[in-house]
Formats: C-alpha cells, structure tokens, sequence
C-alpha cells in the first residue's frame, strides 16, 4: 500500500514538473518581455529619463503625469477622444460586418474556401505593406487608384487622407479590409454550435431569423465576448497602421490616437513621458476590460453541471 | 502527392528559415590577426555601404596595421543610436547625418574632434568649407567640432534638358527662349526662373488641353499632361527654410535668443508678418500660377526622377534616386534660384568608447609612453576620408561633392556621368546668393525639436494651399481678419510646437 502511494506520489510530481516545463518558456517570455519592459516602464514614468542617454534619470516623483494633465492636457485629451471615437465607430462596424461575412462563409457551398482565403488574405500583409499600399491607393490626387476608379464612373476626385474632413472616415475604411481576423473565429464557433440544435429548430418550424437570434448569436456569445473584449484593446492601441501610411500632415494628424502620441514622445527622446502616457492608456484599457467582464451576463458558456 | 508537396512546402520553409542565420550585410571575415580592429557603424544604405568599402579598402592601404571594420546601423539611424546608448556598447565611430548628430553629441557620446586637431600639425579644419563646419556643432552656443563633414550637400536645381530643350520662348527660340541651356545658365536668377517655369507650364497646360499637338519631343521628353513644372520639396528645412529667407522672413529667428530670458514665441518665428508675407510670396510666386503641386509633398515619391517634373530643387545625393529610376533624360545643374541656398552634410564620428577602448595590437603614441586608444585610430581614418584620396574615392561614386574646399575644381566627382555637366554649381560661390547652415532648430530644447521640424513642414503643406489664402492678396499680412484661414493654421501649428518647448522645459 505505502509503496503504492509512494509510486503515485511520485508520478504526480513528475506530473507537476513536467507540466510546469511545458508552461516554462511562456512564464519566462512573459516575465523578460512583458512584466520587465512594464515595472521599467513605469520605474521610467517617476523619472526624467531619455532615450539618448544611458540609464535611468533622476526621480521627479509625478512630475511626468502631471505634465500630461497640465501643459499638454489639450493634445491628450484630444488624442483620448480620437482613439475613443474610432473605438466607438469602428469595433460596431468590424463586429456586425465579420458576423455577416462568417454566417454567408460558414455554408458549405462549392468555392466557399476560396471566399474564405480571399477575406483572411488583407489580415496576412504587415502593417508597413498595408501603409505604403493605402497610401497611394488612398490619397486626394487625381492619379491615386480609387481616384482613378471614382473618375471611371464619372465621379469627382476624394480627398481620402488628404483632407483633415475625410482622413478619419478613410482610416476606418481601410480597417475594414482585415475583419478577416475576426470572421474566422466567428466561423468556428459557427461550425461548433451542433446540428441538433438546428434539426430541432427545423422540426418545430423556425424560420432563419429566429435560429439566428435563438440559436445562432446566444450560441456565438464567447466569441462575441472575446472578439469585444479584443477590439477594445486593439482599438484603444491603433498605432501601426497610422505609422506606416505616408500622408500629408492634415490627414495624419486626425489620426492622433493615444499610442501615436506615445510614439511621438518616444522619437522626441523623451522616454519619461512616453512611459507615462503609456500607464495612462494601461489604465484606461484595465477600467474598461473590467468593466466589460464585470457586465457579461449575457454571456453564454453552456449549461452548468 | 498531398504528402509529397507538403514535405516539399516543408522543405522551402526551412531552407527560409536558414537563409536568416546568415547575415546578408555582414562583410566576409578578414584577418585581424596582429592588427588594430576599429568599427565603423553605417547605414544598411547601399550608398553608405559602398561608401565605406571605398574608404576601407584606401585607408587599410596606408595603413596595413589596421582593419576597418563595417557595423551595420540596424533600423533607422536614431533607433541605431538609441540601442547603443541603450547598451553602452557604441562602435568607434558611426556615421552620422548633419542634421541628426546633436541628440547624440550634445549628451556626450561623441567626442570633439577640436582636441584631436589641436593635436595633429597635419590637419586643419580651415581647409573644409566653414558652412559644413557650422552644422557640427549642437547648438547656437556650442563651438564643439562633433563629426567629420564628409561632403558638401548645397541645395541645388536639378535640371531635365529634353524637357527645356522641347519648351519654345515667345523667340521662338527652346530653353523657353535661351536657344541653350548655356544660355540659360548665364542668365539664371529668380527671375529666369518664374520666366522659365512659365514657358513649361503654358506648354504642358496647351498639351494637356489638346493632346492630339503635343510634338514628339515633347511627347518624348514627358511634357503631357500631370507633369509638373517644379519638385520643388517645399517641406524640407533646406528648401523651405532658404526659400522663406528670400523673400525676408524666417521660421525660427535666433536673434531672439536671450539665455535663460528666451521668450521662445519670439524665437519661433513662424508667424510674424514678415515670415507670413514670405508665405503669401512663395504662394503667389510658384503655387498659384501652378508651377508646384501641393500632392507632391504626400506620395514619397519623386516626380523628377521618374520623368514628371523639368526642375527639382535638390542635393547631389539625389543622383541616387536618378539612377534608382533608371532615367534616361538628359540632366543637369543649375544654382537654387532664391537668394539662400541651404547647405548640410554627413561625416562620421568618434564615440566617446573609442577613447576607452586600446587593442594589444596598438602602437606607442608619439613621444609618450601611453598606447593609441581606438580613438586616436579612427581620428587617423578621419583624416583619411576628408584627404583627397578619401574624397576621390567616395567622388567616384557620384553622391557626393567633396567636403574640402581644395577639391572645388578637381577630382573624380566632376567627372561623374559626364565632365561637360554643370558640376560645379554644387559648390561655386553664386554673387547673388547666399549659403545658409540649416541648424537653427537646435537652439531648441531637445525634446521639442521633432515636434517643430514636423509643424513647421505642416505649415508649409498649407502654405501652397489655395483654400487658405484670399482673392485679394494685396492687403497687408497685418490684417489678420483678412487672412484669417492662414493665420488660423499658423497658430494651431505654432500652439503645438509652443506646448512643446513648454512641457520640455518643464522638468
């Protein structure tokens, strides 16, 4: 009997060993690339520290975050209500339109495969590919290729990123051409709700909508958590894309979003206040994430055993 | 078959994958067996790569005791720098340009190249032009020598030929009247070229009109319709900054500077009335009658290189894009037309680890006992780049105008695609012209002078812009009412970059 336990004492430790191998380069990748760059980062942000010199700076206690709230509140609040506004707009937007493209994609029709790598394909170019793309196919000249597509229809030319009116609208635009990310999670969980489900609805009648309603969105409702939960962060974080576009200066600087802002304190040398920010947006990000988990009642994780 | 492509797919990506354990800018191995190794960190640019092969290969002739050897800059230049200050772990001398040389030595990261001069009866820094010598310094005040000016970058007109040789003047006469591009050159000023400027618009405005009478040298040499009169690249400090002086203003007036009573709203001077007034000449001059195009300051992408302007105002480096373009037109030089012409350069420095660093290898300096430091190395590969075997040798790649002022009127760089072009207006004194360091921004605090470098190329973008400017350009800039859009720009602009200096100056 002891010499059993003894045996099954012993596999469950190299049962914990071997899983916590298993679990170890992440917990290492975690701590050297996320935890150490964040405690710097915020060791930083209590400093006076730049990038061209060597080392921490001198302690200046909140001195950098009261800059931020002091001379240059304008610039950040105006960054905060920018990055807020294309939250708003876009993640609606990226959130109906990849649901709508998954539904029509997760049908088996001949050729659906295609449509699928057709939509995911946009997702796979680097954002530095992307930029210089929308750049020349996006700006207000007459030779730029939408321009040439509007003229082909007798239409005027568009300032797209040329114009501080139309540079925002443009921007979310150009995001809609990676929902692609998004519509493969939502086909499947499509894929995973079970037949049995839509064979029971068939036998008491249920027409399309209410097998969507009923059905299909209850069914979808981690993903639809995850992929919310998701575009807050991503939106609250656009930056790449902004980076990369080659653009005249009334259109890029409608796209101050927050992380832009941190870049820009960054390329100016002042690491201090670039670190600051960054906390700032951590903050907001976590009250929100928080806040978004807090009211997922109507989450759907299945039925508790 | 299913099994056989994937292993086969799986291959490739391997392969791939390998490719990355090689370094593809990594220089082969040499020995160093016995010699002195001094780095040299350099862009991934395949000019600056040349450009170093060039001075190595010269330099490691004279001296067989040492070996250069080549650091690529990985990334732009100031995420290059910022990692090596990051890790303390500089190479002995990196390139630097002259514009973006101040964040580093004006916090001690490289050393001043006076103490080595001081030292050394072969060399003088009189014998290089004294404009280059005023962009190596950090700031109005300073008088430290931080790097070697490599090369005379002045601001220059590019010139397509064709194009002017297929534009007729009332005469009659091509070269809009000057029968030659001779001709043309003897009579070059501000005022020959808005005259010239219109003679091109007017033909590629009648082409564009009726396409159907476009002559075949016109037609061959691009003057159709989308072409531009001038590359004017009004959003770059060198051009913007001496085109706006012309006309008697000035962007930042370091006149106003006062120590620390500086009123830094005076000092940026981007909204007085006579930098204002030099706004509305500039746009009446060259973006109402059409001669610029706004759009050609967002693409990228020069117009001039790729057959899509007649004039491009320029440094010679630009040759690069030229042949990148593989143009085929004729080109060649005349004077910036305004009355300043903007001048910088790039040159190399010595880092401040260099003089911490003494191979086994290193000789005994002259009548000490001490060894040379790797500094004391690099300041002799210096030398030899501002020599006149250095200088030939990088002329030789045709991107640069030698930074020694002996080397005006001789050496390979004059006879780079041709001797018969126009070479020495890179470097010959025009009398109605003044050469201008533009390195004002450095009397800045550091922190704020990416801020107002970007808004002050804003500005500009607005400048040009017909919507902020009113019908009646005859009342005096003093009315702001009237020029109430332009003033109302100029101010956001100025807002910014004033929080700026504010908040830098707030620690």
């Amino acid at each position: 009997m002891d010499k059993n336990m003894r045996t099954a004492q012993k596999r469950k430790i190299l049962e914990w060993i071997s899983s916590f191998a298993f679990v170890l380069p992440v917990v290492i990748g975690i701590a050297v690339f996320t935890l150490t760059p964040m405690i710097s980062s915020l060791g930083y942000s209590f400093t006076r520290t730049y990038t061209t010199v060597a080392g921490m700076g001198e302690f200046v206690g909140l001195k950098n975050y009261e800059n931020l709230f002091g001379v240059y509140a304008e610039q950040i609040w105006d960054s905060i209500g920018s990055t807020f506004l294309f939250t708003v707009i876009s993640l609606p937007i990226t959130l109906v339109l990849s649901f709508a493209l998954a539904l029509f994609l997760a049908k088996d029709f001949k050729g659906v495969k295609v449509f699928r790598v057709v939509y995911y394909l946009p997702v796979m170019l680097p954002a530095v590919v992307s930029g210089i793309l929308w750049s020349s196919l996006a700006n207000g000249s007459d030779t730029s290729a939408l321009n040439v597509v509007l003229a082909a229809f007798g239409a005027k030319p568009f300032a797209f990123y040329d114009s501080e009116k139309t540079a925002f609208f443009t921007f979310i635009l150009m995001g809609l051409f990676t929902i692609g990310s998004s519509m493969i999670l939502w086909i499947a969980q499509i894929k995973a709700i079970p037949d049995s489900m839509f064979e029971v609805a068939d036998l008491e009648g249920a027409n399309y909508f209410v097998r969507l309603f009923k059905i299909i969105i209850p069914m979808c409702t981690p993903m639809i958590f995850y992929n919310l939960i998701m575009g807050i962060i991503n939106s609250l974080q656009i930056f790449s894309n902004v980076i990369t576009l080659n653009i005249e200066p009334a259109g890029k600087e409608q796209l101050n979003f927050i992380v832009v802002r941190i870049y820009d304190f960054y390329n100016s040398t002042d690491l201090s206040t670039a670190c600051a920010l960054s906390w700032v947006l951590f903050v907001i990000i976590a009250v929100i994430s928080a806040l978004t988990f807090k009211f997922n009642k109507w989450v759907y994780y299945g039925e508790e055993v | 078959m299913k099994k056989f492509v994937t292993i086969l797919l799986a291959l490739v990506m391997s392969a791939t994958v390998l490719t990355a354990c090689s370094d593809p800018f990594k220089e082969p191995e040499e020995n160093t067996e016995g010699k002195v190794a001094i780095q040299v960190g350099v862009l991934g640019t395949s000019t600056e790569q040349e450009a170093l092969r060039k001075y190595k290969s010269g330099f490691q002739e004279k001296y067989s005791n040492v070996v250069i050897q080549q650091v690529q800059l990985p990334g732009g230049y100031s995420t290059a720098m910022d990692n090596f200050v990051a890790t303390g772990n500089f190479p002995d001398v990196v390139f630097t340009p002259g514009d973006q040389h101040a964040a580093y030595s004006s916090r001690g990261h490289f050393l001043d190249l006076r103490t080595f001069d001081e030292a050394d009866d072969t060399f003088s820094f009189d014998d290089i032009y004294p404009e280059l010598i005023a962009t190596t310094h950090y700031d109005s005040s300073d008088e430290g020598i931080w790097f070697m000016p490599r090369d005379y970058n002045k601001v220059v007109t590019f010139v397509n030929k064709d194009m002017l040789a297929a534009v007729p003047g009332e005469n009659g006469q091509m070269y809009a009247g000057y029968g030659s591009f001779e001709e043309l050159k003897k009579a070059w000023n501000t005022d020959t070229f808005y005259e010239v400027c219109a003679a091109v618009y007017k033909v590629i405005e009648e082409n564009a009109e009726n396409p159907d009478g476009v002559t075949d040298a016109q037609k061959q040499a691009g003057l159709t319709k989308g072409t531009n009169v001038v590359d004017a690249r009004y959003n770059w400090a060198p051009v913007y900054e001496a085109m706006v002086r012309h006309y008697g203003g000035k962007m930042i007036d370091t006149s106003q500077l006062a120590g620390d009573a500086t009123d830094w709203s005076k000092v940026l001077s981007v909204d007085t009335p006579e930098t204002v007034t030099a706004y509305r000449e500039l746009y009446k001059e060259l973006s109402k009658p059409g001669y610029i195009r706004q759009s050609l300051a967002s693409g990228g992408v020069s117009a001039f290189p790729n057959k899509k302007a007649a004039f491009w105002f320029t440094t010679r480096p630009s040759i690069g894009d030229i042949n990148s373009a593989n143009a085929t037109f004729a080109l060649d030089f005349l004077p910036f037309p305004y009355d300043y012409a903007g001048v910088g350069c790039s040159g190399y420095a010595i880092t401040k680890k260099a003089a911490e660093r003494t191979s086994e290898f290193a000789e005994v300096k002259a009548g000490t006992t001490e060894k040379m430091t790797n500094a004391d190395y690099a300041w002799e590969f210096l030398k030899y780049v501002v020599s006149e075997e250095g200088q030939d040798a990088f002329g030789e790649l045709g991107m640069g105008v030698p930074s020694l002022m002996s080397m005006k009127d001789k050496g390979e760089w004059l006879k780079y695609k041709s001797a018969d072009l126009n070479h020495a207006t890179f470097v010959e004194d025009v009398d109605w012209q003044e050469t201008i360091a533009v390195n004002d921004i450095f009397c800045f605090p550091a922190t704020a002078q990416k801020t107002i470098s970007e808004n002050s190329i804003s500005i500009m973008t607005y400048v040009v812009k017909d919507n902020f400017w009113p019908d009646d350009l005859s009342v005096a800039v003093t009315d702001r009412t009237h020029y109430d859009a332009i003033y109302g720009k100029i101010d956001q602009y100025k807002d910014v970059m004033m929080t700026r200096i504010e908040g830098s100056l707030n620690v």
